[in-house]
């Protein structure tokens, strides 16, 4: 009876919903995979400390792991306004839209903080070891965490 | 939680870890950053990509071959067909570049050229999302 519901919840889905709900999960595809690359890059940074290392790291977050947010970022939005849920107290959708907007917040200071060692090392100045790198890479791990912890959400819905 | 979410939760992770492995492989396929990365790690970078889609593969196919029975959806649809062909050319595709970074790392050059292989996976993995998402012939 229970899978039989499943099968009528998924028939049901609006095809009108379908295009944003792709626009979500992709942007946080390529969201969280951006992620994983820029780790690397920064880990790479941090030893190295020449300036295509450095830089490199910040372009990963700047050129792809900014617009995926932006991209999941409105697809979470326009999804939202569609099923009618921007005023749902729901804790599922909670957990979304704080790890999302918080995620942002560090997303941006990882911005920062690999841009400022980019510029540094493209005047000559080694960034081997910073503390702003070491930060950054701090960031991104807890951004990945943080997402996995959305897509338990998304996918299991509490509350 | 349910065996549902349970199954829909590790199938969509499992998503999630095709798709980082597949991008973590680009700029060893692509020569993407190789200033930056160099070739030695490009391969190291592209060498976890192929764990984390190897993963993402299995967790994508098992479970959610899993989830049809479980739903009750009917096999033999065009978007459940068409999702293992997907499947089946992204993990090929993700094979055959994992074996080149091997091989480069054993010190071989990438004798074919891999830019097409990257496509065919990314392609295969967008074509998959399109699929779960607007099931076409449900």
């Amino acid at each position: 009876m229970e899978a039989g519901a499943l099968t009528v919840l998924a028939v049901v889905r609006p095809d009108a919903w379908n295009f944003p709900l792709f626009l979500h999960i992709g942007g946080a595809m390529a969201l969280v995979a951006s992620l994983v690359v820029a780790l690397y890059a920064i880990r790479v940074g941090r030893i190295r400390g020449d300036q295509p290392a450095a830089q490199f790291a910040f372009r990963v977050l700047w050129r792809f792991t900014l617009p995926a947010y932006i991209v999941m970022r409105v697809g979470a939005q326009w999804i939202a306004s569609k099923e009618k849920l921007e005023n749902s107290d729901a804790s599922w959708l909670g957990i979304g839209f704080t790890v999302s907007d918080l995620g942002l917040l560090l997303l941006i200071i990882g911005l920062v903080l690999t841009g400022l060692m980019a510029r540094r090392a493209k005047a000559g100045t080694s960034v081997a070891g910073a503390g702003q790198l070491r930060a950054a890479g701090i960031l991104a791990g807890i951004l990945v965490a943080a997402y996995l912890v959305a897509i338990w959400a998304m996918t299991t819905k509490p509350g | 939680m349910s065996l549902y979410e349970t199954l829909l939760f590790f199938h969509v992770l499992g998503a999630f870890a095709l798709v980082a492995g597949t991008t973590a492989m680009a700029p060893f396929a692509l020569r993407w950053g190789q200033a930056a990365l160099e070739r030695a790690g490009a391969v190291k970078l592209a060498m976890t990509g192929s764990i984390l889609s190897g993963i993402g593969a299995v967790l994508t196919l098992v479970l959610g071959l899993w989830l049809v029975g479980n739903v009750g959806y009917a096999f033999f649809r065009l978007w459940i067909l068409a999702a293992l062909v997907f499947w089946a050319i992204a993990g090929y595709s993700n094979g055959q570049i994992s074996s080149a970074a091997r091989g480069v790392q054993k010190g071989e050059e990438a004798a074919r050229d891999l830019r097409v292989l990257w496509i065919a996976d990314a392609l295969g993995a967008t074509l998959l999302l399109v699929l779960m998402v607007w099931k076409p012939g449900h």
